[in-house]
């Protein structure tokens, strides 16, 4: 199955309105818990990468953190697991990682919760394409940047 | 001690159940018909995506910025057959194409070109992020959000082809 197929299988389950009610999802604080982690463990490598764009990114992984706080995440996920190597190669997973819980706290979370985990998501795959850049990757190598290749 | 309902509880109770699952279809109808239109309109703006990229010569990315439009299109085709709705068909001419869009196209030089385009890209991922309210099934949401990311890739590329200082903006 491709790609593309992963993401867009389940649309016919849908439709069919299989999913399960609202009410037994776990609650927005514990869907976003790990976009939180990740946020915070990428400020912290962008704090190692330096410079005026480790700073920058940085500095908005730091707003990505707040924003989450703000909407209730929760704290208590595990930071996500991180290759070692050089900074930025670290960062790229983090930024992968961040991706994912994203793409799975987007379809669940309610209300206001669903545009901050797009926007997040949005904003993460412009960091992605920055660290791709500085590793003299291609920066666009997928329509869809979800964290799962790049 | 359960509280003692008397039969016109009773009744009115069952009314409400009644109504309840009378109103459900339609309500569930209503959500469908909105999803339908969300997912068509937005398939629209990619199909529109791709004939401006294959026509707006932006620098050398824009037949790569085209083939993820389209691939794109593709995932949200995917829901729309879910749904029994017809696939936008490409688009041929530039009448209909939004302002954005028609910036790109009529844009003098290769430089105001890029930041036309940049334009319409942010554009695209306005447009994915004010149809997230109107979804509803997890995995059409998140189709659409990695659409909207796909879409702010392609802005930063752009910022950075243009000279813009990366990260000036939010997404």
């Amino acid at each position: 199955m491709t790609r593309r197929g992963l993401l867009v299988a389940g649309a016919g389950l849908a439709v069919t309105g299989c999913g399960a009610p609202d009410d037994e999802l776990p609650p927005d604080a514990e869907l976003l818990a790990p976009s939180l982690a990740a946020a915070l463990a990428l400020v912290e490598t962008y704090e190692l990468v330096g410079g005026r764009a480790g700073r920058a990114l940085a500095a908005r992984e730091r707003d990505h953190a707040e924003r989450l706080r703000a909407a209730g995440a929760g704290g208590g996920a595990a930071a996500p697991e991180a290759p070692g190597g050089s900074p930025l190669a670290t960062a790229l997973a983090l930024e992968q990682a961040a991706m994912r819980a994203h793409v799975h706290a987007v379809g669940l979370v309610r209300g206001a919760n669903r545009r901050l985990a797009a926007e997040l998501l949005a904003d993460d795959a412009r960091h992605l394409n920055a660290v791709q850049a500085l590793l003299g990757r291609d920066p666009l190598p997928t329509a869809f940047p979800d964290g799962r290749d790049a | 001690m359960p509280e003692r309902r008397t039969r016109r509880d009773a009744l009115a109770a069952g009314l409400a159940g009644a109504a309840a699952l009378a109103l459900a279809p339609a309500t569930a109808g209503a959500r469908g018909a909105d999803e339908s239109a969300v997912l068509t309109k937005l398939a629209r703006a990619e199909r529109d995506a791709v004939f401006v990229y294959l026509n707006g010569t932006v620098a050398e990315i824009g037949s790569l910025l085209a083939r993820h439009d389209l691939e794109h299109v593709r995932a949200l085709a995917t829901h729309l057959q879910a749904l029994g709705m017809p696939i936008p068909a490409a688009t041929r001419a530039p009448a209909g194409l939004g302002p954005e869009a028609l910036a790109v196209l009529e844009a003098r030089d290769p430089g105001a070109r890029l930041r036309a385009a940049l334009a319409y890209e942010r554009s695209l991922v306005d447009g994915c992020a004010r149809s997230l309210a109107a979804l509803e099934h997890p995995n059409t949401v998140r189709t659409v959000a990695t659409v909207m990311a796909g879409h702010a890739q392609h802005a930063a590329v752009l910022e950075r082809r243009a000279g813009i200082a990366p990260f000036s903006s939010r997404s």
